[in-house]
């Protein structure tokens, strides 16, 4: 019914794109964790303490602007690391991909 | 409010002025071979880098809604109301972290442009992007029109207009006119461009906004107090006037509110624009790591709502009558020398603009691509296209004047959350459809027709706290939990239930699922791979 779900032929199937891999899965739990606990309103609905005159329920939602952006940043940097180490391996790719 | 304020006035004809100067100008930006191509005209040729694509998302992202719904909502009914925007836009990244990269290397790869396309090109099935496409051209419209509400709003604070039908719409179909304009003559580029001054002046606005006024009004802490004394306060009906922290009772109303927003956003046919013209596949990853400063300036925004709580801003319409969309305008009106709040009114309405015209291109895009030229005419030329997407364009905007005429201004901020209720029903097709082919193509489109079927009818009238006008509120109480919740996601509950059910009934039938014609590696393919274009060859056909 579908298509082979296999990378065509031209492509080294080793490269950490077409499976999954342990920096994958800490990637998805980074995420899952930004995407889950900035939602679970009941850890925060509550004045004190104050930042700034901020109650708490203000200044710990835009503090997790912050935290966000960094969890992010630490997963594209992650998966660019894995895509790197294996294009330092096979250099005839890297050539492509630079392009 | 007495009379129109001139000087800000002519301040916001003469930046206004700038940005149409600079729209037609855009035309000739990176030099196009010609703008008579879809690619061209819809993409900007799918060539921008991250800067460009960041500037050109948080066009699409921040917007009338950041500017004028947010706050309203704020200053009326407090954080159940606004200040969700918050977490909606901090878990906005991390949810299309997972599926951003996938959509733009089956796009690169198979030269998509729209949702429908990729749903056509796993499917194979017309209905079910028909539908897509449909469904992303009608969520559309209530979006803009919260863009024309937030353009009302600022004319209405500096005078414009009167009580008179005719009076009171005459600006705004002024201003239409010049969006449709530079929009028309040269596509993606223009907002792109006016995406710069547009943010420039906006940083600015917000920068003066969130030092001078709490230096003004005492600091922080009274003007959260005077926030928690107003939504403690007993309305006529003996119910207090809004809620400053959320209870149980309004736990999931705030994180639904906040998570559907995030889901819906990305099945939006403009930010779906936005990310397929960046040029490579991290861009939007990237993007995800840097975008979030948008989100600090929106709290920070959404707060002036309470800022106007301890201002003691009085947002009278022309009319005579509170409208809380006028709210923020009227703040800076009151504070501001005439000629910063020229400068500000210059800021909200180009940042309503820009994603208006970003929008009704996404639209366009849709119509032509997956209606004109599937059904209509299959033989449709390039500059054909580009045509029927230039007037599908116009259309769209009056589409969403309709939605201003209809439905409640009063709350604008729903219009947003009422596309959010249509446009979300697409998810399972789109989403669920990059990382499996599980689902049945009949399943997805019962899910999708049940789902939008669901969705209307309950936000139309059977809703908690409705006024006169239909499709006034987008809480609703949610089966099961007893506890009212977006009714966006409660639909999509409903759709992927559906859809789950019938997948495994059509499976156990061995009903044909479709062709389908991209194969895993599309999925993750980048620049420099096999078939992946780092720009469009205008003089390839667009298939």
């Amino acid at each position: 019914m579908t298509r082979p779900d296999t990378p065509p032929p031209d492509i080294d199937p080793g490269d950490p794109r077409w499976r999954p891999t342990p920096t994958k899965f800490v990637v998805v739990g980074i995420l899952l964790i930004a995407i889950v606990v900035p939602l679970l309103v009941s850890t925060y609905a509550r004045i004190e303490p104050r930042l700034f005159g901020f109650p708490f329920f203000y200044w710990y939602q835009l503090a997790w602007v912050f935290l966000a952006a960094a969890l992010c940043a630490l997963s594209f940097l992650l998966l660019k690391r894995e895509h790197d180490a294996y294009a330092r391996s096979h250099p005839h790719d890297e050539q492509e991909s630079a392009q | 409010m007495t009379g129109i304020n001139w000087v800000a006035l002519i301040v916001l004809i003469l930046l206004f002025a700038l940005v149409t100067v600079m729209g037609f100008m855009a035309a000739r930006w990176r030099r196009p071979k010609d703008l008579d191509s879809l690619h061209e005209w819809g993409l900007g040729g799918k060539s921008f880098g991250t800067v460009t694509t960041w500037f050109l998302l948080g066009g699409d992202l921040y917007t009338a809604y950041t500017f004028i719904a947010v706050p309203a909502a704020m200053w009326a009914t407090g954080a159940v109301s606004g200040f969700f925007a918050v977490p909606y836009t901090v878990v906005l990244y991390p949810i299309i972290f997972f599926f951003l990269g996938r959509m733009w290397s089956v796009a690169h790869r198979h030269g998509y442009v729209t949702t429908a396309d990729i749903v056509q090109g796993r499917y194979g099935t017309r209905s079910l992007s028909l539908a897509v496409a449909l469904t992303g051209i009608l969520a559309t419209m209530p979006y803009i029109a919260l863009q024309l509400v937030g353009i009302q709003a600022v004319l209405e604070v500096l005078g414009i207009g009167g009580s008179s039908p005719l009076a009171r719409d005459l600006p705004l179909l002024i201003a239409f006119a010049v969006l449709a304009a530079y929009t028309y003559s040269s596509g993606l580029r223009a907002p792109a461009i006016i995406a710069f001054v547009k943010d420039t002046l906006i940083y600015l606005v917000i920068a003066v906004s969130v030092i001078y006024f709490p230096l003004k009004l005492g600091g922080w802490l009274g003007i959260f107090d005077a926030a928690q004394a107003k939504m403690a306060t007993k309305t006529a009906a003996g119910t207090p006037t809004g809620i400053f922290i959320p209870t149980e009772l309004t736990y999931w109303a705030y994180a639904s509110l906040a998570l559907g927003s995030a889901l819906a956003l990305f099945m939006y046919p403009h930010c779906v624009t936005a990310t397929l013209s960046s040029k490579d596949r991290s861009t939007g990853r990237r993007n995800a790591a840097i975008l979030p400063a948008y989100s600090l300036l929106l709290g920070l925004l959404a707060l002036l709502g309470y800022v106007a709580i301890k201002a003691g801003t009085r947002p009278i319409g022309l009319d005579g009558k509170v409208n809380p969309q006028l709210v923020i305008p009227q703040l800076f009106e009151d504070f501001f020398p005439s000629w910063f709040t020229g400068v500000a009114f210059g800021a909200i309405a180009i940042g309503a603009l820009v994603p208006a015209a970003i929008m009704s291109i996404a639209a366009a895009n849709l119509f032509t691509r997956n209606i004109y030229k599937a059904y209509l005419r299959p033989a449709a030329t390039d500059a054909q296209e580009a045509k029927v997407s230039k007037i599908v364009s116009l259309i769209t905007k009056f589409g969403a004047l309709l939605f201003v005429f209809f439905l409640d201004r009063q709350n604008a901020l729903n219009f947003q959350l009422l596309g959010g209720v249509w446009i979300l029903q697409t998810l399972p097709a789109i989403v669920f459809g990059l990382f499996t082919r599980w689902f049945h193509r009949w399943a997805l489109l019962a899910g999708w027709a049940v789902g939008m079927a669901f969705g209307t009818i309950v936000a139309y009238g059977y809703c908690t706290l409705c006024s006169t006008r239909p499709f006034a509120n987008s809480l609703s109480v949610v089966p099961l939990l007893g506890r009212s919740g977006y009714i966006a996601l409660t639909a999509l509950a409903v759709n992927i239930v559906v859809a789950v059910l019938l997948t495994l009934v059509l499976r156990a039938l061995k009903v044909g699922n479709g062709t389908d014609i991209t194969v895993q590696s599309d999925y993750f393919a980048d620049v420099g791979d096999p078939g992946v274009q780092r720009t469009v060859d205008e003089s390839q056909p667009v298939h």
